[in-house]
């Protein structure tokens, strides 16, 4: 069976330049474009990971995490932040809120497929 | 010494020696109860007797009569004993010296001459008596039997010489009382100078530990308090206040106060003018003759008890920086020495006070040029970010049409989607080093040192770049020490440095060319040596290649990806280890880029190195 995994990300491009070469590696992917989907999304499919994008409007990256990880539910799935906050202390305020993994953008997408597989 | 005193001593000398006289007398008349004795000791007793109330009145302020007197009562006694002694060929004429020498010391500088003048009659009147007989028992008593006509010119002569002795002897006794009194005044003179130089050291004493009070404070808040009581203190006025200019408020503002003054009195003087008065110069007691507003002022501090203002303006380098004013009462008079001596104060604390402007506004000036800084860097990482996010599209797309998602491309398409991809890249890394530099000038990039070896170091890089260097058949080889001590750096810092040169140097080689890497220990710090058979650079370029955005041949270059920021970040983090580096280049030949870092004291975690940002 395909593994599941939801990328959330406000920018359509990004969304869709992630989620196609996921698709193309035969993921099963599902699209949010805010924190707040991000989190309906994932307790609605239970995905096997989660790329999140930590600037975004409604509800932002970090809330997403601290609420994903707070809950018995959803914690054990892996979170990889993709952000264009490159800076250490942006790094840092990720893993604080409990992020698994985080990849800086722009990235190129062998080393998104090879980041998100060392998670599954 | 004064004349009191000099006649009081030797009244004094004189009794005792009366006194002794009279004892001696007594143990004369024992030997020889002759009609000699008894002469000698009635001398000795009235010159014992009227000795006595000299001494008395001398010491009750009559000294100049005491002093006639005392000549007088000499030169009857001498021409007693000379009559007693044989008259005119007496031997004993030669005490005549004794009452001339006592009135060149005790009297006017015209009486020795005078006294000698008299001398000279008392014995001439002597030699007369004699002639005429009149002193029957004298010439009986001594004295050989002279011839008539030899008589006077023995006695001539002898007046003559006894003259001469008694001026000489008056002018000896002037030369000393003059000398003497000359040494007196020099000696007064040289006690005023060293009393004189004794205050003006106190004064630069006072000066100088008065300043370093005042420098020790570093707010106008807490100087002025203490500079005003201490100045009070010195001049031992109780009432006072200092007013300093603000220059927020363009205005003089109450900073201190010592007495009972109250607001409302400094207000009426600040009302009446008491800034404009003076506003430089040395200190100041005001008068009516300052102007009919300051008449005004001082009639209406009388009526609150006070006599006197005293103005000492604050001023350095024609900067008005405040005033002291002092409100002096009753018995409370400043004397001209100290008012003089508060000048230096009060400048002083002028310069006290334009410090600590200067350093108010540097603090200003410093905050301003941090807060710029924060604002740059947030700048910077907030453009960092906005590029990221369109770069992501450029690289992500190109990648995907790369990867054949959207299908079969052609040659050409495949050329220019990866000269995209390629570009887009190059803007990439020169955000992050512009982002580096931004982070290490800022000073907020912090070394994470460790022990660290050089031989696991080169482990973890030399993979990164030896696809590029076999792709131009360049050999790389490494030259380290077996015993070669680790150092003391941040690892992924360190890496960058080697990773930046050696992408340097494999850039600039040609095909078929060499880069090594070499190490030395040198002097507590190991010298890493990073040298390529490359195009070498020229002596003028050598001093810029360490400077920003320089690239010796930007054309050239730019299809080899650097962002010409490379060196600067390399030098600066070379820098931040404390160490140095440097380039030994000949054109053509190839290049060396030597530098160094320290030693560490702790031996290497081998699991550190390697580790890259």
């Amino acid at each position: 069976m395909a593994k599941t995994i939801v990328v959330a990300d406000d920018d359509p491009d990004i969304l869709s330049i992630v989620s196609m070469s996921l698709e193309t590696q035969g993921y099963t992917v599902h699209k949010a474009t805010n924190g707040r989907e991000a989190v309906d999304l994932t307790k609605q499919y239970r995905p096997d990971l989660i790329i999140m994008d930590m600037m975004m409007p409604i509800m932002s990256g970090y809330e997403a995490v601290q609420e994903l990880k707070a809950d018995d539910g959803t914690k054990s799935i892996p979170i990889v932040g993709l952000s264009a906050k490159a800076m250490a202390t942006d790094m840092e305020r990720a893993t604080d809120v409990g992020i698994d993994g985080y990849i800086t953008k722009p990235f190129r997408i062998a080393q998104v497929l090879s980041v998100i597989e060392g998670y599954l | 010494m004064e004349l009191r005193e000099q006649l009081s001593e030797v009244i004094t000398a004189r009794v005792i020696l009366g006194a002794a006289l009279f004892v001696a007398g007594i143990a004369y008349r024992l030997f020889d109860p002759g009609a000699l004795s008894l002469q000698l000791l009635i001398t000795a007793m009235v010159f014992f007797a009227a000795n006595v109330p000299f001494l008395y009145f001398s010491r009750r302020g009559h000294e100049e009569l005491v002093s006639i007197l005392m000549v007088a009562l000499d030169t009857a006694i001498v021409t007693a004993a000379v009559i007693y002694t044989g008259g005119v060929l007496s031997s004993a004429a030669i005490f005549y010296v004794w009452p001339i020498i006592s009135a060149s010391l005790l009297l006017a500088p015209w009486t020795p001459y005078i006294v000698a003048a008299f001398c000279g009659l008392l014995y001439v009147g002597v030699w007369v008596l004699q002639e005429g007989n009149a002193l029957v028992n004298a010439s009986t008593i001594t004295g050989p039997e002279f011839p008539k006509n030899w008589f006077p010119q023995t006695v001539g002569i002898r007046l003559a010489a006894f003259l001469l002795i008694a001026l000489l002897t008056a002018m000896l006794g002037q030369a000393l009382v003059r000398s003497n009194s000359e040494l007196r005044q020099a000696k007064m003179r040289t006690e005023g100078q060293l009393e004189q130089m004794r205050l003006v050291n106190e004064q630069l004493r006072s000066i100088e530990e008065t300043s370093q009070v005042f420098v020790q404070h570093h707010e106008a808040v807490s100087l002025m308090p203490e500079a005003l009581a201490k100045l009070g203190r010195l001049m031992r006025i109780s009432t006072g206040f200092a007013l300093v200019y603000n220059e927020n408020t363009e205005d003089f503002q109450l900073a201190a106060r010592i007495g009972s003054l109250t607001d409302e009195q400094i207000d009426k003087l600040r009302e009446a003018g008491i800034v404009q008065i003076r506003q430089s110069g040395p200190p100041h007691v005001c008068s009516a003759d300052d102007g009919p507003e300051v008449a005004h002022l001082l009639r209406t501090i009388e009526r609150g008890g006070y006599s006197e203002i005293i103005l000492v303006p604050l001023t350095a380098k024609d900067h008005h920086f405040g005033l002291l004013c002092f409100l002096t009462s009753g018995s409370e008079r400043v004397r001209p020495a100290k008012l003089s001596a508060l000048g230096p104060l009060s400048s002083q604390l002028a310069v006290a006070l334009r410090n600590i402007e200067f350093t108010e506004e540097l603090a200003r000036k410093n905050e301003e040029l941090r807060h710029l800084d924060e604002l740059k860097s947030d700048f910077m990482a907030t453009m960092s970010h906005e590029l990221r996010t369109p770069l992501t599209s450029v690289i992500g797309y190109s990648d995907m049409i790369l990867s054949g998602v959207t299908g079969e491309l052609n040659e050409k398409q495949t050329q220019f989607i990866e000269s995209i991809l390629k570009n887009g890249e190059h803007l990439l890394n020169l955000i992050n080093d512009v982002l580096d530099l931004t982070k290490i000038e800022a000073g907020r990039l912090e070394l994470n040192r460790e022990p660290v070896d050089l031989r696991s170091a080169l482990l973890g890089v030399l993979p990164i770049v030896k696809p590029r260097a076999a792709d131009k058949r360049i050999k790389i080889s490494t030259f380290l020490p077996t015993d070669v001590p680790p150092i003391d750096a941040d690892p992924a810092k360190f890496n960058q440095i080697l990773l930046n040169l050696l992408t340097n140097a494999i850039k600039y080689t040609h095909e078929n060319g060499s880069v090594s890497v070499e190490a030395r220990p040198k002097e507590g710090f190991i010298e890493i040596w990073v040298t390529d058979t490359g195009i070498g650079i020229s002596q003028e370029d050598i001093d810029t290649i360490f400077q920003r955005f320089t690239q010796i041949d930007s054309s050239a270059s730019r299809s080899q990806g650097g962002t010409g920021l490379g060196l600067a970040i390399t030098k600066e983090l070379v820098d931040l280890h404390g160490g140095e580096i440097k380039v030994v280049s000949k054109l053509g030949k190839g290049s060396s880029f030597v530098f160094t870092m320290p030693i560490s004291q702790e031996p290497a975690d081998h699991l550190a190195a390697g580790k890259i940002s």
